[in-house]
């Protein structure tokens, strides 16, 4: 297929109908103000959100570690697993090995490790005991040599 | 000469807890994604829930190190994401494309401030695949290059024409016929 194949006419319904859409409203105003409100709310959510007394005080301490931003040139890095599940950190900067970097458990679903890598360009992915290859939900997707989803990130010079 | 500050600046003072430069980035970004979102999912509403979502998570990530080379198309990708998680929960909850007939009555409910051509635009919109709605916005309303569709989407540059091409041939069909 050929991109003229996606070449709007001019004169043609469809490119009047495009200018329309691309004349879309702006964002609701305060957006930012509604955008920290939210994110407090979600919180605050995950915090009564605790079945149990223990388990409230280790969401809480997930919270703090969390909020705790990484000193400069560290990388926390963060998957979504369950508590029992066993979660190692592979990418280029480890050769790929899964007993090199294990995440420790943050809260009933979450995991976590902070390193401190160079500047430069990574490829990287989660690998649950159980052999369940992750991507990062926040980091650009890409496929590894063997067609699996991994994730990259670029460390900037500071 | 252009002195605003570029987004890697902006990211690294996200990074650094300034709310100012959060701020920043949202007017500089939150326009396209707003008017991805809404059409995606026909409702303003529910584009500025996703919006918020966005935001709040790349500001997690940045603040966890993540600094990514292409912050648009980053931004993008998270909207993208969110509309779809948004769409799929919807669906779950009136069910299969029941849920999509519904999609595309509520795209021609009269609002008594919309134009009747801009009615026929959502509803026409309002009946595309999921997939094929995503495409033909990011491609000719939001002007996206294949490739970088590509890295947003999660799918190959032949997949993405194919759904744009369709997309068209579909709205050149229900369009044909209005005004």
């Amino acid at each position: 297929m050929t991109d003229h194949h996606d070449a709007l006419d001019p004169t043609e319904r469809l490119h009047a109908a495009v200018e329309e859409l691309r004349a879309a409203g702006p964002p609701h105003p305060g957006l930012p103000a509604r955008t920290a409100a939210r994110a407090r709310q979600i919180q605050t959510r995950r915090w009564i959100g605790g079945s149990s007394g223990v388990l409230a005080v280790l969401t809480v301490t997930a919270l703090l570690s969390h909020q705790t931003a990484p000193r400069p040139g560290e990388i926390t890095f963060a998957v979504r697993a369950p508590a029992d599940a066993g979660v190692s950190l592979v990418g280029d900067f480890n050769e790929w090995e899964t007993d090199r970097v294990r995440l420790t458990p943050k809260g009933k679903d979450r995991w976590e490790v902070t390193l401190r890598l160079p500047p430069g360009r990574y490829r990287f992915a989660y690998v649950t005991d159980g052999g369940e290859w992750l991507p990062d939900a926040e980091a650009a997707p890409v496929l590894d040599d063997f067609g699996r989803p991994t994730s990259v990130l670029t460390v900037a010079s500071r | 000469m252009d002195v605003r500050p570029t987004d890697a600046l902006l990211i690294e003072g996200v990074a650094a807890g300034d709310s100012a430069a959060l701020g920043m980035l949202m007017d500089r970004h939150a326009p396209a994604l707003m008017r991805y979102a809404t059409h995606f999912l026909q409702s303003a509403d529910d584009a500025d829930e996703v919006l918020q979502d966005t935001f709040i998570r790349a500001e997690r990530a940045i603040r966890r190190g993540i600094r990514p080379d292409n912050p648009s198309g980053w931004l993008f990708r998270i909207a993208v994401n969110r509309c779809r998680s948004r769409r799929r929960r919807w669906w779950r909850l009136v069910g299969g494309e029941a849920g999509e007939a519904v999609i595309a009555r509520a795209a021609t409910q009269p609002d008594v401030e919309a134009k009747e051509w801009r009615d026929e635009i959502r509803r026409a919109l309002g009946q595309l695949s999921p997939s094929a709605r995503e495409a033909f916005l990011l491609k000719h309303v939001e002007g996206l290059t294949y490739e970088e569709m590509a890295e947003i989407v999660g799918a190959g540059v032949p997949a993405l024409k194919m759904r744009v091409s369709r997309a068209c041939e579909r709205l050149r069909d229900q369009l044909k016929d209005i005004r």
